[in-house]
């Protein structure tokens, strides 16, 4: 089941009277989220929603483990013990949550990378080459789950001992396909206690579900079979103008998509009396990558610098003060999260340099305005600003290349094509006035937050009611007119 | 959407403008694009329960044509004889099967309290047929996704469905025409999938482009014709041919007079190739199997009163007025005999 699809309008609705008409406990409304989430899981593949469950078991387990080891001891020598005991745990539980997911998900690229090792050598495949079914949503509840056990063990968060309510906080059916990558302590604090139907929290609710709903069922599915998918397919047919075109419209699919889903789960929690964390904030208007990453797919990044950047750049290994190998981990990291293949290596790794060459850079930068003031005046310039925006967002999109391309061949031919290297079939029709309205939409989304943007923001929340009643109705008009009829996916739930 | 604060009043204001708004574009649009009820096998099957009929109709959505003949039937019988139409659409012979087993078969073989027929008039079984019929589910592939025993399922079925294979674009489609159903007057949702909506808007700012029309015309011609010529070396996929031979076994062993009608295809569309390969060899061998199965064998191809214009723009269906025609045509000649001439039999 997918939040974007038809079956989503009569599942909605029964669970949120169900919800909604019961008693206001949050054991109660706990178990129907549950029972919904199971359910919303198993319309895909009721078997594999096994691996959930018994990874949720182990988490949850070693989560109360972790808080009962050596707690409240006075003796030093037993105290150390519990503190080795609790290390156990922990590596042996992340051990498990993790083996989860390479088994899923990595095995068969790595058996086929070292076979593909041993025949560059001449020798014969040595592996099998599994090919399993990729459980729903897992690359996103095994960080939730790990983030969860590091929260405990470090005592910045307290373990959960209600299984309904921490099963709840790692299966959430609406952030369970993408995200967002919730946190202990923002999110198992809200399931341990009732919610309350609040009109604000509904009317928030129902506006960023409907903005998301546009985002990804008018723009990124409108964008992808007309203008994407046949340029990637095929790039060396094309010419360089409808490969330039093809890239920016997937850079704009790829967000509208993604940031659309995440709006549409965050405005569903919220219909629910729940918060789910923010996952994008404008990227596009970021000025370095540095600052992209901190708008772009938030809970996966911070994720990331928390539990993987800031203990290694800080912990006692040789990346302890090395931001630069810092960067260059976690965005490899990051690249394999997003899938295992070389093109998401490849993608991971560009990220990783250009980071780490960012930071070497802005260190440079920031001696120089130490000793010389004028730098910190041509930093806030307009030049300098247009110039480090354009640079961040032509680098993000060029990127997306092997990100999008299914090998690193076919990578290389898009790139060839950019330069006028490739083919010479042109868009033609499929480039027309709806695939504008798109670009028109995405662009205006971003432009809403800048200058007058959040003032016109304000004025049209300042509207009488009625009619911004019924500017919702022509919008809702307007995309059971235009919203392209079909089944759609999400191009991160295959993440 | 931020009407909240602490009333509900705001929100319920937004959410009854909104929907206000909607109905009225709704409204509005029904002058460009209005909504054509289409008669779908729940209403078809609430009809028959309620009105015994002496024949019954059944096929895929060219079955809708006999909706007119039972008009015509009616009027020439002053009453007594009515047909009704069960449209299983874009139906293959698995799927009329299914219906045929699942929604049929109960109604027709109920019985009351003294063990007599509830609806004891059926007499004849007219299976609408043509050569895609035959041809396996999504010929190549084997498999099917946007047809259609899921169209006449009830919610019974669908759960069932859902429990085996999780939701697929198959089962999917029991979702689409129930909320087909419930906003059958809307425009906007009727109309999705067809764009009958942003063709007469762009009309009515742009006016026809004529030129494009035909272009298109062209093309989906060419696409049609490659498509029935391709037909011959799919026709009579066996597990096709196997429900056809259990439906037309079902209906003898009740006692029914089966009769298999070829539905009439628009003569401008039909290119020599098509005529002499899969036209012909299915006609020719749905006759063969009409004799070995001693069934009726009515064959409405090529030889039938519709011209080119009697057609609807996807080359498929029959307007209103062609079937009109048709009816009246085919009582007066092949299908004279529902009119009570020669007819036996009747469930038992």
């Amino acid at each position: 089941m997918s939040l974007v699809g038809l079956e989503f309008a009569f599942f909605f609705p029964v669970v949120f009277l169900v919800h909604w008409l019961g008693p206001r406990r949050a054991a109660w409304q706990n178990a129907v989220l549950l029972l919904a989430s199971v359910a919303f899981y198993a319309t895909w593949n009721l078997k594999l929603l096994g691996v959930l469950a018994a990874a949720t078991a182990v988490s949850f387990g070693a989560g109360v483990l972790l808080s009962v080891l050596g707690a409240g001891e006075q003796d030093p020598v037993r105290a150390a013990v519990g503190q080795r005991k609790r290390k156990a745990v922990l590596v042996a539980s992340i051990v498990a949550e993790l083996g989860l997911l390479g088994v899923f998900k990595y095995a068969g690229f790595f058996a086929e990378s070292f076979n593909a090792l041993l025949g560059a050598l001449g020798m014969p495949d040595a592996l099998p080459v599994l090919r399993l079914v990729l459980p729903l949503g897992i690359s996103y509840t095994t960080l939730i789950q790990v983030g969860y056990l590091l929260e405990v063990y470090w005592g910045r968060a307290p373990a959960c001992r209600d299984p309904l309510a921490y099963s709840v906080f790692v299966g959430f059916f609406p952030q369970l396909i993408a995200g967002p990558i919730v946190r202990a302590r923002t999110m198992l604090t809200q399931y341990l206690v009732p919610r309350h139907l609040a009109p604000a929290g509904m009317a928030a609710g129902a506006g960023t579900f409907l903005l998301g709903f546009v985002m990804k069922a008018f723009v990124a599915d409108w964008l992808s079979p007309r203008v994407v998918d046949p340029v990637f397919a095929d790039p060396a047919s094309f010419g360089a103008g409808a490969l330039w075109i093809a890239l920016f419209g997937y850079a704009t699919q790829l967000f509208c998509d993604f940031a659309g889903y995440s709006l549409m789960a965050i405005g569903t929690g919220r219909m629910f009396g729940l918060e789910l964390p923010e996952n994008f904030r404008y990227p596009f208007l970021s000025k370095s990558l540095a600052e992209f990453w901190r708008r772009w797919h938030i809970s996966l990044n911070t994720w990331l610098f928390d539990y993987l950047f800031a203990p290694l750049t800080t912990g006692r290994s040789w990346f302890r003060g090395r931001a630069g190998a810092g960067f260059l981990v976690v965005f490899l990291v990051s690249g394999l999260w997003h899938g295992a293949t070389w093109t998401f290596v490849l993608w991971g790794l560009a990220h990783g340099v250009a980071l780490a060459g960012h930071h070497a850079y802005d260190e440079w930068y920031k001696r120089r305005c130490r000793a010389d003031r004028r730098y910190v005046a041509w930093r806030k310039a307009t030049p300098y600003l247009l110039a480090s925006w354009f640079v961040t967002q032509a680098f993000f999109v060029l990127t997306l290349i092997p990100f999008r391309a299914p090998s690193i061949g076919a990578a290389a031919d898009f790139a060839k094509g950019l330069l006028g290297l490739g083919g010479v079939e042109g868009l033609g029709q499929r480039f027309g006035l709806q695939a504008a309205a798109c670009v028109l939409f995405f662009v205006g989304f971003h432009l809403l937050e800048i200058g007058p943007g959040p003032a016109w923001k304000a004025r049209f929340l300042a509207l009488p009611v009625p009619v911004r009643g019924v500017f919702y109705g022509l919008v809702l008009a307007f995309l059971l007119v235009y919203v392209p009829v079909g089944a759609s996916t999400f191009i991160y739930a295959q993440f | 959407m931020s009407a909240g604060g602490r009333s509900w009043g705001p929100v319920l204001l937004t959410i009854l403008c909104a929907l206000a708004t909607l109905a009225a574009v709704d409204a509005a649009l029904h002058l460009v694009a209005p909504p054509k009820p289409l008669l779908e096998i729940d209403q078809a099957m609430d009809q028959y329960a309620a009105g015994d009929p002496a024949v019954l109709a059944l096929g895929s959505s060219h079955a809708r044509s006999f909706i007119a003949m039972d008009k015509a039937l009616s009027q020439r019988t002053d009453g007594a004889r009515r047909i009704q139409a069960v449209p299983v659409e874009w139906g293959k012979y698995t799927p009329y099967a299914w219906v045929l087993k699942h929604r049929i078969l109960p109604i027709l073989t109920e019985r009351n309290a003294s063990g007599a027929l509830v609806r004891p008039s059926l007499r004849h079984v007219l299976l609408v047929t043509e050569w895609w019929d035959s041809t396996a589910l999504d010929p190549g592939t084997g498999s099917i996704t946007m047809a259609l025993p899921a169209r006449a399922w009830q919610w019974g079925d669908f759960f069932a469905d859902l429990g085996e294979n999780g939701l697929t674009p198959y089962n999917q489609n029991f979702l689409q025409r129930i909320w087909r159903e419930w906003w059958s007057v809307s425009t906007l949702v009727q109309d999705r999938g067809y764009e009958n909506i942003t063709k007469g808007l762009r009309e009515a700012v742009r006016g026809k482009d004529l030129e494009a029309e035909r272009a298109s015309y062209d093309n989906r011609l060419k696409g049609w014709q490659s498509m029935v010529e391709e037909g011959a070396g799919h026709l009579f996929d066996p597990a096709q041919k196997q429900s056809l031979e259990e439906m037309v076994g079902t209906l003898q062993g009740l006692g029914l007079d089966v009769t298999i009608v070829l539905y009439p295809r628009m003569p401008g569309t039909l290119s020599a190739k098509a005529k002499e390969t899969t036209l012909r060899q299915f006609s020719d061998r749905m006759q063969a199997f009409t004799r070995d199965h001693r069934l009726r064998f009515v064959d409405m191809t090529f030889t039938n009163p519709l011209t080119d214009d009697d057609f609807e723009v996807d080359f498929d269906h029959v307007k209103p007025e062609g079937n009109r025609r048709l009816a009246e045509w085919a009582l007066d000649g092949d299908l004279a005999f529902l009119a009570g001439k020669g007819a036996t039999g009747g469930a038992q």
